[in-house]
């Protein structure tokens, strides 16, 4: 399979961007890199590398890493076994982690759900006799750590979590326990020092608050945007102190060092608009590269969007879009497009792409195949694929990783 | 009873009359609900169905081109089309100048609904893009939200979107003919199919 070739296209810097080298336009491959077969593995444990692995009902720990906690312990930390609840979130999808590690790699927060009805995904809410404003499940985030026997729920109503390097904890909690059929599930942010602290409320207002990213003592966060379910990134710089970051968009990752976060902005209407750097301390847009500019080089067969979360590592940060995933280059400061890798899926999009094992040529990512989910790992220097044998949904164990980088001194 | 069968008769052939005829003669206790076929992203049929008096489908419909999605993946918020099966009507139902802050005119508003795994889509809505005025705002020349620009326009977040100058008006017309209610709840309004 050949290899597909770096492409370096225009990039734009946004106007509070430090002077940089002068934009050039280079000449672009004409299509865009295709799997075009994918080595079928069999059983999904075999794709799996390094990391703790959260599925509906057990935490698995493969390895000795936990996986962006940057630490290779010489025993698991995380403990395996059975979840206190079901570890699935229906209000969060698949731009927040399921599971998000400690930064010292010995704890784990999973988002859980616990039906207060039985209910059928596939039936009218009215044959089952729910109507608008019935309770139809609590979230809980429940905390697994070293210290404690059994895992620690944050109480009813939350959801969304991310640790710090200093072991404190935020998360949203919901004003009502239960979320209601067909009511928004308002919540408010709230940061505990330590598992057994009181929380504290970062956020002046109940609303669609959605907990991403320790940035140093900042924290970066969604805010749902109203009649929609796009949201837009902001950051609370303290206790009340929340602003935008960027409006209708989607956290790809943070870099290594804390201080920039990349996010794809989104179109009013639907697809990708930009790709931007934004440095988190001052809200100032270090880069940006226009949607059209990604697609110049793909005329035949254009990209619609790339949302996150991905993982930005070596200077590559790789995200997921409507046809496989997109890798781009940030050594020299912009965003330059690496590669645009179209992996064949039967149906549907890549999930939660992130790095696998030591630099930025693995990627490990998953996919829905009707009630199943198939892992997939694509090395991106020889766009080759390989996938496991399909898994009922509820057994797959979803990634557990955390978008906060805490390796360098954030401003 | 013989006044009875004569209007029940009348009624019936109203129902398998054309579309132009019923928009003027439609009975007060009729309805009609909405079927979506999700032939794929841009190029699915939404269906509004005639209804008779005990809610079931008469034959009589009209079709016009949707679009859900900008995946077929109905699991993915924000991206997914919309996931398939029944859905109920939400306040405020069915309105004509909706002012919201990502969409407004006219609008039914759908009820959350969770995909096969469970994830939960909310914030669902037949709609199109113009203001909460019917009209249009197309400010930059690029993806304006409460402006209809194209083809690709029919891409959505989710929603099933109608054109702002065929589907929608088409639509909304047959709405106020052959139900004519607004701003109520209902059930099963919906049934997405594919």
């Amino acid at each position: 399979m050949s290899l597909g070739t770096a492409t370096a296209i225009a990039i734009a810097k946004g106007a509070n961007a430090p002077p940089g080298p002068k934009e050039t336009s280079r000449s672009a491959v004409k299509d865009r890199t295709t799997v075009t077969s994918v080595a079928r593995v069999k059983g999904h444990q075999d794709v799996a590398l390094d990391g703790a692995y959260v599925s509906t009902r057990r935490v698995r720990v493969r390895g000795r890493k936990t996986r962006n906690a940057g630490l290779a312990s010489e025993s698991p930390a995380i403990k395996t076994g059975a979840t206190a609840a079901v570890a699935n979130q229906p209000l969060l999808g698949y731009e927040t982690p399921a599971a998000v590690p400690s930064e010292d790699g010995t704890g784990l927060a999973y988002n859980s759900w616990t039906k207060t009805v039985p209910y059928d995904t596939s039936r009218s809410w009215a044959k089952q006799g729910i109507y608008p404003g019935d309770p139809l499940g609590v979230p809980r985030v429940y905390v697994r750590s070293e210290n404690e026997t059994d895992d620690v729920s944050l109480g009813d109503g939350t959801m969304s979590a991310a640790f710090n390097s200093d072991g404190a904890i935020a998360y949203a909690q919901g004003t009502t326990p239960a979320y209601r059929l067909d009511q928004s599930f308002d919540r408010k942010v709230l940061v505990r020092s330590s598992l057994d602290a009181e929380p504290d409320v970062w956020s002046d207002s109940a609303d669609e608050w959605n907990v991403l990213a320790w940035v140093g003592d900042r924290l970066l966060v969604t805010l749902g945007i109203p009649d929609s379910e796009a949201s837009n990134v902001m950051v609370f710089d303290g206790p009340g102190q929340v602003r935008m970051i960027a409006p209708n968009a989607s956290l790809l990752a943070v870099d290594a060092d804390g201080a920039i976060a990349a996010v794809a902005v989104q179109n009013p209407g639907a697809g990708t608009q930009e790709i931007r750097l934004v440095e988190v301390a001052s809200g100032a847009t270090m880069a940006t590269l226009p949607w059209e500019k990604v697609n110049d080089a793909f005329r035949k067969s254009p990209l619609l969007f790339a949302t996150g979360p991905g993982e930005w590592r070596d200077d590559t940060l790789v995200m997921r879009t409507d046809a496989g995933l997109l890798t781009l280059d940030t050594s020299e400061g912009g965003l330059l497009v690496k590669q645009a890798l179209t992996v064949p899926l039967p149906s549907g999009i890549l999930n939660e792409p992130q790095f696998v094992g030591d630099g930025a040529d693995l990627v490990e990512a998953w996919t829905d195949v009707g009630g199943s989910r198939v892992r997939y790992q694509c090395r991106l220097s020889t766009s080759s694929c390989a996938a496991s044998e399909p898994v009922p949904w509820a057994q797959f164990g979803r990634p557990a990783y955390s978008l906060t980088q805490t390796d360098g001194e954030a401003p | 009873m013989k006044s009875r069968l004569h209007c029940l008769r009348l009624w019936k052939a109203a129902a398998s009359a054309s579309v132009a005829v019923l928009l003027t003669s439609s009975p007060a206790w009729a309805g009609m609900n909405f079927k979506y076929d999700r032939d794929s992203r841009i190029h699915g049929t939404l269906h509004a169905r005639y209804l008779n008096q005990y809610g079931q489908y008469t034959g009589t419909e009209g079709t016009q081109r949707a679009g859900s999605g900008s995946t077929t993946d109905a699991c993915q918020k924000n991206y997914g089309w919309i996931p398939d099966g029944w859905y109920n009507l939400k306040s405020p139902g069915h309105i004509h100048h909706f002012a919201g802050s990502a969409i407004q005119g006219r609008i039914w508003r759908l009820s959350d609904k969770a995909c096969h795994t469970g994830v939960l889509r909310t914030e669902l809505f037949i709609h199109t893009e113009e203001t909460s005025s019917n009209g249009q705002s197309c400010p930059t020349g690029g993806d304006d939200p409460f402006c209809w620009e194209g083809e690709n326009d029919y891409y959505s977040n989710g929603c099933i979107k109608l054109s702002h100058g065929g589907g929608m008006p088409y639509m909304n017309s047959l709405w106020d003919s052959w139900d004519g209610r607004h701003d109520f709840y209902a059930y099963d309004k919906l049934y997405v199919a594919g």
